[in-house]
């Protein structure tokens, strides 16, 4: 988590919410773009799990 | 793959049920289907769910920033409460005779100014399989329907928006139940968005000839950690921790494992067909029997970048498990709008391969002793999930709005994905072809 907020908050640009006019387009959510039945279907057939969509900022405008 | 000596007396074995004449059970792979499907209800089951709510927030507070008149942007009213409803029906087939059809509706309603939203969900599963891990067990096959359901909440409080969610899943084989929260901070006037979810599930697990009182616990608790962070005006990423801790009965009650002497199983080559497995293995099998308790971590980094109108879409997951099992699954999208109505998906590729579990083996070995009793590997499985494969996706999709209207769009959504999966280490097939589609109708008012 220490990693994940120094990666954050020193690698990004500082923008104000009138410059996020792109990030705000639906398609830039950062969820799990998997439909419900798909995510299904991917928990099945792989070995793996996680990344699925947990409580996140999207593109921090709301 | 490590070889594992028999242990004599170390494990409960059961007659054939072909050549003994017991009713035999369906097993396998669609079996682990519905399984896994309710038992990763403790997170990847309240994906939907958080996703429904997830939409709400993003969509709700996305009219805040529109300094590019040609990206259209979600509808939105400016404020005031918002109600969404969506149907979907998706289809699954593949070549080895799985077909499950599931359709499901969603709803909810929020305030994307006052920061509040209420979801839930309900979905049907339809699943008829005579898959080859059926028709080794002399099985023509079933037909089984499975029932799940949930809601979620969220509150904005500041910079602070907890989240809280439960899913409901049952079959007639399978109960699973599971609640979660959530919790976000805005940093740096949204800039930065560190966020954490905890969840527990308890399942129950059992078989259909079974009463209840003989059915198995399994306990799934699950932590995510993560943040998402804004790059630049047009590239926004995150990163996030799962750490996923089963325990419990966590095999699957229908699986049976063939069971080879030395020499025969010797013979048995990845992909060997039910006729030579039967006619090479012991008579004897065992019920598939797995260690009680698997320790899960993931690390998924995504980045989505917007350019004048597409949107690239990058995912990567690496995956590891105390059972051995390491993995990578990346994941690439092209959402291209064509005009403001349309919004085309291509393509998606999905890319996912893994090693085998340690105690992993093609044909276990048993170790015969005198007349009654013989000697199995104390864990073992059947579980072709658990071996060492490739999977590879690729297909694409089309989201329509077919009623342009600000205060209540409808939108029409398609998705088609085709898959292939190379299973390097496994009996009965080593490789299989699917196909896997989503019609959805959505709205807002």
């Amino acid at each position: 988590m220490l990693v994940c907020l120094l990666v954050g908050t020193t690698g990004c640009a500082h923008l104000k919410p009138y410059q996020r006019g792109r990030l705000a387009h639906p398609t830039m959510l950062l969820g799990d773009m998997a439909r419900p039945g798909a995510a299904h279907v991917y928990a099945v057939r792989e070995g793996a799990v996680g990344g699925g969509a947990g409580a996140e900022g999207g593109c921090g405008c709301n | 793959m490590e070889e594992q000596e028999p242990k004599v007396a170390a494990a409960a074995t059961e007659r054939d049920a072909t050549r003994q004449g017991e009713a035999s059970e369906p097993d396998n792979a669609s079996k682990g289907y519905r399984v896994c499907a309710s038992a990763s209800a403790g997170w990847a089951g309240c994906r939907s769910v958080r996703s429904i709510a997830l939409s709400l927030v993003i969509f709700n507070g996305s009219a805040l920033a529109d300094d590019k008149a040609s990206d259209p942007g979600p509808a939105t009213h400016g404020g005031g409460i918002v109600t969404k409803a969506s149907t979907e029906a998706t289809g699954y087939a593949d070549t080895d005779h799985v077909d499950i059809v599931s359709p499901s509706i969603s709803a909810s309603i929020g305030d994307g100014v006052a920061g509040w939203s209420v979801g839930g969900h309900y979905l049907v599963d339809v699943v008829s399989a005579a898959s080859v891990d059926i028709v080794s067990t002399a099985s023509k096959g079933y037909h089984e329907v499975r029932q799940g359901g949930g809601a979620d909440a969220t509150m904005k409080m500041g910079n602070l928006t907890p989240g809280i969610s439960g899913v409901l899943s049952s079959e007639p084989d399978y109960l699973s139940l599971a609640g979660g929260t959530t919790l976000s901070l805005d940093l740096m006037e949204k800039n930065v968005t560190p966020y954490l979810g905890l969840s527990y599930g308890q399942d129950k697990v059992g078989r259909t000839d079974l009463p209840r009182s003989f059915w198995r616990d399994k306990q799934t608790m699950s932590g995510q950690l993560g943040v998402t962070f804004v790059i630049d005006r047009s590239t926004i990423a995150s990163l996030q921790a799962d750490a996923i801790a089963e325990s419990g009965y966590l095999a699957k009650p229908y699986r049976y494992v063939p069971l080879f002497s030395s020499a025969a199983a010797a013979t048995i080559e990845p992909g060997a067909s039910i006729a030579q497995v039967n006619a090479t293995r012991l008579p004897e099998r065992a019920a598939e029997q797995v260690p009680d308790e698997r320790h899960r971590f993931a690390l998924t980094g995504r980045i989505a970048q917007r350019q004048d109108d597409a949107t690239l879409r990058f995912d990567e997951r690496v995956y590891a498990d105390t059972w051995g099992l390491l993995a990578s699954t990346t994941e690439f999208r092209l959402l291209a709008d064509v005009s403001r109505r349309l919004t085309i998906i291509w393509p998606h590729l999905r890319f996912h391969a893994q090693n085998s579990v340690t105690f992993w083996q093609r044909a276990y070995l048993a170790q015969l002793g005198d007349n009654t009793r013989i000697g199995v590997p104390v864990i073992r499985t059947g579980d072709r999930e658990l071996s060492e494969l490739v999977t590879g996706t690729a297909g694409g999709g089309i989201r329509f709005k077919f009623v342009d209207d600000l205060r209540q769009p409808w939108t029409l959504v398609f998705e088609v994905d085709g898959s292939y999966e190379h299973y390097f280490d496994a009996i009965y097939i080593s490789q299989r072809l699917s196909a896997f589609s989503t019609v959805a109708v959505e709205t807002q008012f």
